[in-house]
């Protein structure tokens, strides 16, 4: 899909297209298609991506080019002998906008202004562009100061006081709490980890903290990327006793840092924790509405997906779960994040009378030990916890918390239990003890190719 | 499956499927769910759709049709059913709503106002009746209903994360201290004396939106919501600096990030509050289950300094989940529910007054206590700390029986007034020096709602600041 995207410019090259066509813009004309004036419930991914994707081909041919302004305004430069395809394009557009009254403008002939569509004739109105130009120019000049000045001079937050509370391995600078940043895993690391040594990356202090701004270009990132590229398969399987690993579901999940290195290498995605979770939440409605279109091929034989209280009680989990029940033979498994059920925990009790209703099983995602020894499973009425190997795990569950833990575990706890993230044979022997039968991870997956097994 | 069509809206559709029955009505059957019975949180459209979408498999199976009327409620029509079939799943719609009050089975007529189940060979036509009544009844109101709802939503942007830089300045500019408000937390004791265990500080963010994002709907998100929080909370810890605080045994409460209260900001705080003043630092359960590992090391650094950490907007219902004994804090604010003194109320798991108990009564501020009913309540249980309106008009009435100005004020101006911790609200009292006399309260026996500032009120003694 590289040369896809490639085919919409950004608008920071709309100043070296100016300066390309300063001398020969006769019977060029340009076009600012304000989607930004549209009404904000238009801005279904679905609808971003279908615009996107609908624009690409006119984007591609003879000779129009496409910019993409901030705020979801396109411009589009072309001669005047492809007016016509644009029209037919904005035709085109027309059905792809749901419901929106300013979408009737999409049918007005060429060349008749609205709060949607700006069309000028380059020939007259090239100053128009150039001052475009211009200020796009001073903005990326801005970011760029902005950015060099807040690298230089910008604090690390002070957690020094995490580092006396944080025992042992425990990392001192990285607090933070994310998910799924590890290159591979369909998770996060645990807490406290992330950084230094949940990723085999430069740690996030070389990178551009997340900020709104940030956020606000990664979430239009996420929408026009194409999720087919990023979306991973690991298997959760059962392993009792001296029996092979039997395979009982596949968690569909996006690797984010692989996500990131698309949409925005640079950026530390965790600097900011509610950022990081509107992040999470933005792409877990897009892997939704990608498994709407994608989806029954993959999730025919039990799977799990990591989604939100939120977008559960929403059309498109409604609209995946009609297709859900049609497609499924299996096991149907959706993982929750304990912030995000403690967030609403009457929404969440709603949604997970429903799902349950509906037959899926829930599973509470990404525990590290501590938060596992607070949760209570019974009263949350979740039929699963995840909980994250760590090559400390075993001291951690022999001593305080820990210990008590590990005797719940054993008390029948470990039957609900998966422990994932299982890089390394010692996760499955420390899992086996506690009575745990359900395991993820890279050592699973080489098991189950018949691989490194022992 | 449900498909598009099978999905028909409102009233009209159902009472043409009615009509068109007439002559073959044998085996049908149909079930009223009057889903309009619920609160108003359980009959948003989307949960009204997901009640639809229960039916889902007897709509792929028997070829049933679901119909969303005007007015919310569902109905299904069946035709050749299973016996009982479409009353199962009402119940398992009603085992859904098991907590809404409005999804009783049984009135005090002992009928089900619930679900109503129809044999349309014999009761077509009362369901037809009551279909037509509401088409009547409803449609003004619904229509101007949406209408409403348009109107709000078109004038407020839900917050997004394009919005954060502009408010972020914004409030970097505001001056929160003049929207600073304090509400007391009493304590009372065996012997029904109350006193002030402190006083929680606090800025209302409807106010702050107005102030810095009037046209953005700041709750849309609840996480980019919390982001505010946090760039709010080191301008308010500073405009509390700046107050004059209530001296110790008074402490002084406030409404953090918990970021906040590991940042060096706090330290400061902690420099600046009166000699051996207690702090009570109130995180929300989001703030908490975002960053349990934060929660512990917040919860040390307060202890060691003599404050205390504690879990704020805990619901009843959520108590039973969070089990807060397993929590790194200090207490919690429990949130008053009518439900708690309703003998008819579902809970799932313990009740609520179990939990308080094995818990402690001591760790538990029972707060949003609007009535004497929510106080009598959670005396009754041994909890001594209370926190809402009506312990703020408990102390109104005190001042007001003790200020020789009392004629030229009304209680709820007294209670506004006390609330305001600077500002011009504050500045409206006749009587200044008087308007923080009252930390204390004598004999808070029995008949507490009925007293008012002209009234028998609690004996009033000069406190800290008298």
């Amino acid at each position: 899909m590289a040369e896809v995207r490639s085919a919409v410019s950004s608008a920071f090259a709309l100043p070296e297209y100016v300066r390309e066509i300063s001398e020969s813009h006769q019977d060029v004309r340009a076009l600012r298609l304000a989607l930004s004036e549209l009404r904000p419930d238009s801005w279904d991914t679905d609808v971003i991506q279908a615009l996107d994707q609908a624009i690409q081909p006119l984007a591609r041919s003879n000779g129009v080019r496409v910019f993409r302004l901030p705020g979801k305004d396109y411009l589009i430069c072309f001669h005047r002998d492809q007016t016509d395809a644009v029209r037919s394009l904005l035709i085109r557009m027309r059905l792809l906008i749901p419901d929106d009254p300013l979408t009737a403008h999409l049918l007005n002939p060429a060349g008749q202004n609205s709060p949607l569509l700006t069309w000028w004739s380059l020939d007259r109105d090239f100053a128009v562009l150039r001052s475009m130009a211009k200020r796009i120019e001073a903005v990326a000049m801005a970011k760029a100061e902005t950015a060099a000045a807040q690298s230089q001079t910008k604090p690390r937050p002070d957690y020094s006081r995490s580092a006396a509370f944080a025992e042992g391995k425990r990392a001192e600078t990285a607090p933070q709490r994310p998910q799924g940043i590890d290159d591979e895993a369909p998770d996060g690391p645990p807490p406290g980890l992330i950084d230094s040594t949940g990723s085999n990356r430069p740690a996030g202090s070389d990178r551009q903290p997340l900020d709104a701004d940030i956020l606000d270009r990664l979430i239009s990132g996420l929408n026009r990327a194409d999720l087919s590229n990023h979306v991973r398969l690991q298997t959760i399987c059962a392993v009792v006793g001296g029996a092979p690993p039997q395979s009982l579901y596949s968690e569909i999940y996006v690797s984010i840092p692989k996500l990131r290195d698309t949409v925005a290498p640079q950026v530390d995605l965790t600097a900011n924790r509610w950022l990081f979770q509107h992040f999470t939440e933005t792409l877990d409605r897009r892997i939704l509405s990608w498994l709407n279109h994608e989806g029954p091929r993959l999730i025919r034989g039990g799977f799990a997906i990591n989604i939100n209280v939120g977008s559960i009680l929403s059309d498109a989990f409604l609209r995946f779960e009609e297709r859900v029940a049609a497609a499924l033979h299996g096991t149907a498994v959706l993982e929750l994040r304990v912030e995000d059920v403690f967030a609403d925990l009457e929404a969440f009790t709603f949604a997970r009378d429903f799902l349950h209703q509906r037959g899926y099983r829930i599973c509470l995602d990404s525990l590290s030990p501590e938060e596992m020894a607070l949760l209570n499973r019974e009263r949350l009425g979740v039929d699963m916890m995840k909980l994250f190997w760590r090559p400390d795990l075993p001291e951690l569950l022999s001593q305080g918390p820990g210990a008590e833990l590990a005797e719940r575990l054993r008390d029948g706890e470990g039957a609900t239990t998966i422990l994932a993230r299982c890089d390394d044979p010692a996760a499955i022997d420390l899992g086996k003890s506690l009575g745990i039968t359900m395991f993820q991870g890279h050592h699973m997956d080489k098991l189950l190719a018949g691989g490194g097994g022992r | 499956m449900i498909t598009g069509n099978a999905f028909l809206h409102a009233d009209q559709s159902l009472l043409d499927s009615l009509a068109r029955m007439s002559r073959s009505i044998r085996g049908r059957e149909a079930i009223y769910i009057a889903l309009s019975r619920l609160r108003p949180r359980n009959r948003t459209p989307i949960r009204v759709r997901i009640a639809a979408q229960l039916f889902a498999p007897l709509v792929a199976g028997y070829g049933c049709e679901v119909f969303i009327l005007s007015n919310g409620d569902l109905v299904v029509l069946g035709t050749d059913m299973p016996p009982s079939a479409l009353e199962v799943q009402g119940e398992r719609l009603r085992a859904l709503f098991r907590s809404d009050p409005g999804s009783t089975s049984e009135d005090s007529d002992g009928n089900d106002p619930f679900l109503t189940l129809y044999d349309l060979q014999r009761d077509r036509e009362s369901l037809r009746l009551k279909v037509e009544e509401l088409g009547r009844d409803h449609v003004e109101l619904i229509e101007s209903q949406r209408k409403d709802v348009q109107t709000e939503r078109a004038k407020d942007e839900p917050l997004a994360p394009g919005h954060l830089r502009h408010i972020g300045r914004a409030l970097g500019n505001l001056d929160p201290q003049p929207l600073v408000q304090r509400q007391a937390v009493l304590r009372i004791d065996e012997d029904r004396h109350g006193r002030f265990q402190y006083e929680e500080y606090f800025v209302a963010m409807a106010e702050v939106r107005q102030a810095c994002a009037p046209n953005v709907d700041l709750f849309a998100n609840r996480w980019l919501f919390q982001d505010v929080c946090r760039q709010l909370d080191p301008r308010i810890v500073a405009a509390i600096t700046q107050l004059p605080l209530p001296k110790p045994p008074i402490g002084v409460g406030l409404n953090l990030n918990l970021e906040t209260v590991l940042s060096p900001a706090m330290e400061r705080l902690h420099t600046a509050l009166p000699k051996g003043s207690r702090m009570t630092v109130e995180v929300q359960v989001i703030d908490a289950f975002t960053n349990l590992d934060r929660l512990g090391q917040a919860n040390a650094w307060l202890t060691k300094r003599g404050h205390s950490l504690v879990l704020d907007g805990v619901s009843p219902r959520a108590l039973a989940m969070i089990d807060p004994a397993r929590l790194d804090v200090g207490g919690l604010k429990l949130t008053w529910d009518p439900d708690l003194a309703d003998p008819a109320a579902i809970w799932d798991g313990p009740h609520p007054k179990a939990l308080i108990r094995t818990l402690g009564v001591d760790r538990i501020i029972l707060a949003r206590v609007e009535n004497e009913t929510a106080l009598t309540w959670g005396m009754a249980q041994g909890i001594h700390s209370f926190q809402g309106f009506f312990v703020d008009r408990v102390i109104g009435a005190t001042t007001m029986a003790g200020c020789p100005k009392r004629e030229m004020c009304t209680l709820a101006q007294c209670v506004e007034r006390r609330r305001s911790a600077a500002g011009p609200t504050r500045g409206a009292c006749p009587n200044p020096p008087h308007l923080d006399s009252v930390t204390r309260l004598h004999n808070l026996a029995g008949g507490l709602g009925g007293r008012s500032a002209s009234g028998n009120p609690a004996a009033p003694q000069g406190g800290a600041h008298g």
